[in-house]
């Protein structure tokens, strides 16, 4: 595994930590009311679809860090080509999936009805854009290093 | 401590049918800004004797959790959080006496957050009266506007 490799796959795990962490935000921080956003009692509904989702990307991206059993890139500038398109399906699928968690966190007013609902069509949305990261997760992390 | 239910029996005066408790539990209920969501009733029917009711979620005012956290210093409730409260009951009407049973649980969630059971201790005493009062109330009123 390349320095390559373990910066997408630190994007990953960040995201996932990110994540929750936003969920656990609405739980400590309260408005200017003195609401909170959310109840502990919530954490179970809304945590839950995220561990899900990143769960099996994750999940495939550690396997493919013990196992390779993809052939390599013919060249170094197709190894460059494969970076980049991994890193902007990352990047693209993991701020999509954070701004919808998040959202209430710019403005109460945005997103669904309840937090809940935001996390669910978060995970929905999640696996709608699977197109763009589980094939280039596979091949990207599971292609043996150019010799 | 919780949602225990209130019993009571009223002794009714003459002329006091059953539809009169009907309208009267319902009047109470809507002052309360509550309504009967089960069973489902149409506008003509009466609330069905002996069997179970419950009404609407409605959330509490801030004035009605300073009043509540006033009346039950003991089990105040919090202000971080949207509390709604719930009625369940059931009546029976039966030699000019009216024998009810009345719950009132109480719910919270997070201002964008689902309603969920409130699990704290809290003392539902002070939800039942006022209900418990307007039902009286109504009934001591419904019976003056119709005389046998």
């Amino acid at each position: 595994m390349t320095r390559q490799h373990a910066v997408l796959t630190a994007i990953w795990i960040a995201s996932l930590l990110v994540a929750l962490g936003i969920v656990e935000a609405y739980i400590a921080l309260r408005t200017e009311e003195g609401y909170r956003v959310l109840l502990a009692e919530d954490r179970d509904e809304c945590l839950k679809p995220i561990l899900t989702l990143y769960a099996s990307y994750i999940g495939g991206i550690l396997a493919f860090w013990f196992t390779k059993p993809f052939r390599p890139p013919k060249s170094d500038r197709a190894a460059a080509v494969r970076l980049w398109i991994a890193l902007v399906c990352t990047v693209v699928f993991n701020v999509a999936v954070l701004y919808l968690i998040g959202q209430k966190h710019l403005s109460l007013d945005l997103g669904l009805d309840t937090v809940a609902d935001d996390v669910a069509f978060a995970r929905t949305v999640g696996l709608w854009m699977s197109f763009l990261v589980a094939p280039v997760n596979l091949f990207y992390f599971g292609a043996k290093a150019p010799s | 401590m919780g949602p225990q239910p209130t019993i009571g029996i009223l002794q009714l005066e003459a002329g006091e049918e059953r539809s009169l408790v009907s309208r009267a539990i319902l009047e109470a209920l809507q002052l309360l800004r509550h309504s009967i969501v089960d069973p489902e009733l149409s506008l003509d029917e009466l609330l069905p004797a002996k069997e179970k009711w419950e009404t609407d979620l409605v959330p509490l005012e801030a004035a009605e959790i300073a009043a509540y956290n006033r009346a039950a210093a003991g089990s105040r409730l919090p202000d971080d959080r949207l509390l709604g409260v719930v009625y369940s009951g059931r009546y029976e009407v039966e030699d000019k006496e009216l024998r009810f049973e009345l719950s009132a649980v109480l719910y919270q969630r997070g201002l964008k957050g689902k309603y969920r059971k409130y699990r704290e201790p809290y003392d539902s005493a002070f939800f039942l009266a006022r209900a418990e009062e307007g039902i009286r109330e109504r009934l001591r009123a419904l019976a003056a506007e119709n005389p046998e």
